[in-house]
């Protein structure tokens, strides 16, 4: 045998060595995918399914099916991500929006509760990954409590404000971005339930 | 013109809002270990932006035609490293044979950049961001020349540390780490700009 | 005199030779996720059962892959398991697994992993190579675990979440911004560096 056809064995021996780890790896990441993803969809689903009890407490709710050109521009333009009716005793109770701002660390993943005024009735923050002791601050009560119980139309964010307004959220100290980003979902889900109102018109 | 607007936009917030050495801790092994004069930091600097700007364009590619397609998505991970490790080995070669110059400037830095995390990191990030293809090439080339204002300023500051008089129990890693410390500092004014 | 060989590379790991203060491995994860020590503690146990599954895998396959690919190889094994303990993390902690994000995937490209396999179980037998992933692991989890508690205590007054000082104490939140990181590990090396030296001349 010559050389060249020697290396041409040995090339096609380490391709197919690498190959055979690869495809192993391969295998057992499709197994374990197969084992977990089950119990993830059904832990997001569950999560998802808390918060919108929290902030409208004993409704129903059901999807509101969107066209995909509304789904995408609404992506677009708002973070949004999901968007549920509410019913309490057959009676239309408001909607949850579902939305993902950017925040520090990721998009935060929240639910926006509204009540048929389109008043915020409270928010829940489903998942994020803020700095501890900083922006994740946004998942105590003493600063997600700011967004219940009727407060209304476009909130803003305050620094070290002694009493805020009607309408202005204290923000975190340390975590304004995170403040902002909290904020600026619960804003956005009002217009989201604006848009969708018109939609249904 | 939005165009122009976004990779403008881009450029504020992968150089400064969220540089990634100093605000998001990616690559902060060839921060610390490249860092002592600042031509080598240089190279460095310019051999990660060869190859992020590179690797995020395959790794869109591979997202978008093979992996949501397929609905293989659990093996990004594995499969964005790869790419990465052939690319660089792949750079290196072509490099060597075309341009001996660049080769001879930049070669020693390009088998470290496989386990640079930022290269890693930026393609990731392209992909939890959902980036179109513009955003993705944009974002990932000023990421990467945050990564090198960082490492550049700091051996600067590492240079004349050299020469300085410092505590015996704060020479080498200690004083540079602090020394990141106060430029980080520096840095941390840059989060007022987003919004 | 074989165990005593194992758990002498389990000390090596975990003192001797410990990732984060003696040889500056892994800093990305080491700066960026140490923000509490909760997280520190995650990121330390995830790295460790990456490190030793890697290396006893790569300690079983060593005579049978080629020098050539071998870094490519290693690779591949480490991306595999970082990949595992990412989707058993979402699964059944998620709250670790935000909180330390796109640090989980990141920890393939982790120096130590990668220079564990390549200067450690790529030339010992499967055995000794468990111990060394189990001690660098460890060694990495109390590095990390040393940083994210002083930074938790002096940037939010708390550990694991609990108040430490009571409500009138005020926090240095720079230690849990990113500049604290720099900072906090800084000094915590000059201290090491100190407490070294003491020794060393105490036992001449």
């Amino acid at each position: 045998m010559d050389k060249s056809t020697n290396n041409k064995v040995f090339i096609i021996k380490l391709a197919s060595i690498l190959f055979a780890i690869t495809f192993i790896a391969t295998l057992l990441l499709t197994l374990c995918n197969y084992l977990t993803k089950d119990r993830i969809a059904e832990l997001a689903a569950k999560n998802a399914e808390i918060a919108k009890q929290e902030v409208l407490k004993d409704a129903t709710f059901a999807d509101v099916e969107l066209s995909e050109e509304m789904t995408a521009k609404l992506e677009d333009e708002f973070s949004f991500v999901a968007a549920y009716k509410a019913e309490r005793n057959n009676e239309f109770a408001g909607y949850c929006i579902n939305v993902a701002p950017a925040g520090f660390g990721g998009n935060i993943d929240m639910i926006v509760g509204l009540d048929p005024e389109l008043n915020f009735t409270g928010i829940k923050i489903i998942s994020m990954a803020e700095t501890p002791g900083l922006g994740a601050k946004a998942q105590d009560e003493s600063f997600y409590g700011q967004y219940a119980d009727g407060k209304k139309g476009t909130l803003s964010v305050v620094k070290n404000k002694p009493t805020p307004d009607e309408n202005e959220i204290q923000a975190i100290s340390g975590a304004t971005i995170t403040s902002k980003a909290v904020t600026d979902g619960a804003n956005a889900a009002v217009e989201i339930a604006k848009i969708l109102e018109k939609e249904a018109e | 013109m939005s165009y122009l607007k976004e990779f403008f936009s881009l450029a504020v917030l992968g150089v400064l809002i969220e540089n990634f050495v100093l605000v998001k801790f990616y690559g902060i092994c060839p921060f610390l270990g490249v860092s002592k004069k600042t031509d080598t930091a240089l190279g460095m600097g310019m051999a990660v932006t060869f190859v992020m700007v590179l690797a995020s364009l395959l790794t869109w590619l591979v997202q978008r035609y093979i992996l949501i397609p397929l609905n293989v998505e659990y093996l990004q991970t594995i499969s964005f490293i790869l790419l990465i490790a052939a690319l660089v080995q792949f750079v290196e070669m072509v490099v060597a044979k075309l341009v001996p110059s660049l080769y001879s400037a930049l070669g020693i830095y390009l088998p470290l950049i496989t386990t640079n995390c930022a290269v890693l990191g930026v393609t990731l990030i392209n992909v939890q961001r959902e980036y179109t293809l513009f955003q993705t090439l944009s974002f990932s080339f000023w990421s990467a020349m945050g990564f090198t204002l960082a490492i550049f300023l700091f051996a600067g500051v590492r240079e004349r540390l050299e020469t300085s008089n410092i505590p015996k129990y704060l020479k080498g890693f200690p004083i540079a780490l602090i020394t990141a410390g106060l430029i980080a500092m520096a840095f941390l004014g840059f989060q007022g700009l987003s919004f | 005199m074989k165990e005593n060989s194992n758990l002498k590379i389990l000390g090596n790991g975990i003192i001797a030779e410990n990732p984060t203060f003696i040889q500056l491995l892994g800093m990305c994860p080491t700066l960026a996720v140490t923000t509490s020590l909760i997280n520190a503690i995650g990121m330390g146990l995830s790295a460790t059962f990456v490190l030793i599954f890697s290396n006893l895998v790569i300690s079983l396959l060593r005579k049978y892959i080629p020098n050539k690919i071998r870094i490519a190889s290693y690779i591949v094994v480490i991306a595999a398991f970082v990949s595992v303990i990412e989707m058993l993390l979402k699964a059944y902690l998620p709250s670790i697994s935000d909180a330390l994000g796109l640090f989980i995937p990141l920890i393939t490209v982790n120096c130590i992993i990668l220079a564990r396999a390549e200067s450690f179980a790529s030339k010992n037998k499967p055995i000794p190579s468990v111990f060394d992933g189990l001690g660098m692991g460890l060694g990495f989890t109390l590095g990390l675990s040393i940083l994210g508690a002083v930074r938790e205590i002096l940037g939010a007054g708390t550990l694991l979440g609990f108040s430490l000082f009571g409500s009138s104490f005020e926090p240095a939140l720079i230690f849990i911004l990113p500049p604290g990181a720099f900072l906090a590990l800084g000094i915590i090396l000059a201290i090491y560096n100190l407490i070294k030296d003491k020794k060393g001349a105490a036992s001449k």
